[in-house]
């Protein structure tokens, strides 16, 4: 079963420090949404050196947590409550070997209690730390939208497949996991399209632009806020908030579609269609999981 | 311990910790011990499997077990249907992804007890990695593999 639970990711240029006081910000959000868990399982692996790294997560209280951060000098954090229905996990990641650009992000269940919006959270981070951007969207139709491996699952959960869908094999590289085949998404609008290694923009219907998101785009911040098609343009001494509909996106088709389109055109100079193969945005709803049909 | 012990004294064991023999009467005399039974597991498969495509087994690595085309984790599996299981095996991937260079493919390599049902972990472990960062490059190899006294 795919939930359809409110997400988000920020995303940071560099490890944001101290990283004790990022989980700070988040515990006191999380406090003040009552949704705090007494205790988290924290990962000995994320963000430790390689004397201490041990595949035995401890487990330990929110305030524990900042105590083994500061202590330990991590650079990164990975705390979740389990994989039961009702679970959450937050991750504070860089990409290692790759840089060290960084993401805060949540894992959220069916049942899991947590805020119903994020923005309190966004934003205190945003305040704290000059970031590339902050997003926030419906897990469902972005699950469906950036499905890339066609597996046996695909019909059930996302409903029939495109007749334009395109495919290619991805091929094994060591002849042990089998050949698979993959989805083109490039062309969706909801697809997610990468700015640097493991930093994703996304074309959702709030987005918080940082200081540091500029460079990765084609237009400046001042054509941004002077475009048209924005519900709301707020401009912060640390981001810029753009709202382009009433709520998360969750269709790639109609009047949502096209501010897809509009927001890829502007942003990146890239175009999308839906339904795949179509060329354009289709004025009726094509394909997708049942939930999302209108 | 059993299996730094094993690699101590029968196994050649390079200096950045890779594995590149087997001695399996040594390991045959161990047989009946489930913890051990997983660690052979491993290095069975190394042998069988993935020793002659390149990879190295490095198997004092925490979050990893082999290295080579692709970082993979092994897993064994008794009642792979059951909440404890594949809550494990979520874990192991979370695990993988943590440890292993950010752009690697990657494999969770699950040996099951034949006979048992894998359907609900495998459909767990697609729909917990979808979306993910790095969805495309990882891949979930199930198979099963007789584990011996459970």
């Amino acid at each position: 079963m795919i939930h359809n639970r409110l997400k988000f990711h920020i995303v940071f240029p560099s490890i944001p420090e101290p990283v004790s006081d990022v989980w700070r910000t988040v515990v006191a959000c999380l406090e003040r949404e009552k949704c705090l868990p007494e205790w988290f399982y924290v990962s000995q692996l994320a963000g430790h050196c390689a004397e201490l790294k041990s595949e035995t997560d401890l487990k330990i209280t929110p305030s524990e947590i900042t105590f083994l951060i500061e202590t330990r000098n991590l650079n990164a954090f990975s705390v979740n409550t389990g994989y039961s229905t009702k679970s959450v996990a937050f991750d504070l990641r860089h990409m290692k070997n790759l840089g060290r650009q960084s993401v805060l992000e949540c894992r959220l269940e069916q049942r899991t209690k947590a805020p119903a919006d994020w923005t309190r959270l966004i934003i205190a981070v945003m305040d704290q730390w000059k970031c590339i951007g902050s997003w926030q969207w419906r897990a469902l139709y972005q699950n469906w939208q950036n499905a890339c491996v066609m597996g046996i699952t695909y019909e059930h959960f996302m409903g029939v497949r495109p007749f334009g869908l395109k495919t290619y094999i991805q091929k094994s590289n060591d002849g042990i996991v089998p050949d698979r085949e993959m989805i083109d998404v490039s062309m969706n609008p909801g697809r997610r399209r990468e700015l640097i290694k493991g930093i994703y923009f996304l074309s959702s219907a709030e987005m918080w632009l940082g200081p540091h998101f500029w460079q990765h785009a084609k237009c400046t911040k001042e054509e941004a806020m002077a475009a048209d098609f924005f519900l709301e343009v707020r401009d912060t001494p640390h981001f810029l908030y753009l709202k382009s509909w009433s709520e998360p996106f969750t269709r790639p088709d109609g009047e949502q579609g096209r501010q897809q389109q509009r927001i890829w055109k502007l942003f990146f100079d890239e175009d999308c269609e839906w339904p795949p193969g179509s060329g354009g945005i289709s004025e009726e709803p094509m394909y997708g999981p049942p939930e999302l049909m209108p | 311990m059993t299996m730094k012990m094993a690699e101590e004294r029968l196994v050649v064991v390079h200096p950045d910790g890779a594995v590149d023999e087997f001695f399996e009467g040594f390991f045959r005399a161990f047989e009946g011990n489930p913890a051990l039974m997983n660690n052979l597991a491993e290095l069975d498969l190394y042998v069988r499997q993935y020793k002659n495509v390149s990879y190295t087994h490095h198997a004092s690595a925490v979050g990893y077990d082999y290295a080579g085309p692709r970082w993979v984790q092994v897993k064994t599996t008794s009642n792979p249907s059951t909440s404890g299981h594949i809550a494990a095996m979520k874990t192991a991937i979370d695990d993988l992804v943590r440890l292993s260079p950010a752009d690697a493919q990657l494999t969770l390599h699950i040996l099951r007890k034949p006979g048992t049902d894998s359907e609900l972990l495998r459909t767990s472990l697609q729909d917990y990695v979808e979306l993910k960062p790095y969805e495309d490059r990882i891949n979930i190899v199930i198979e099963a593999y007789d584990l011996g006294p459970q």
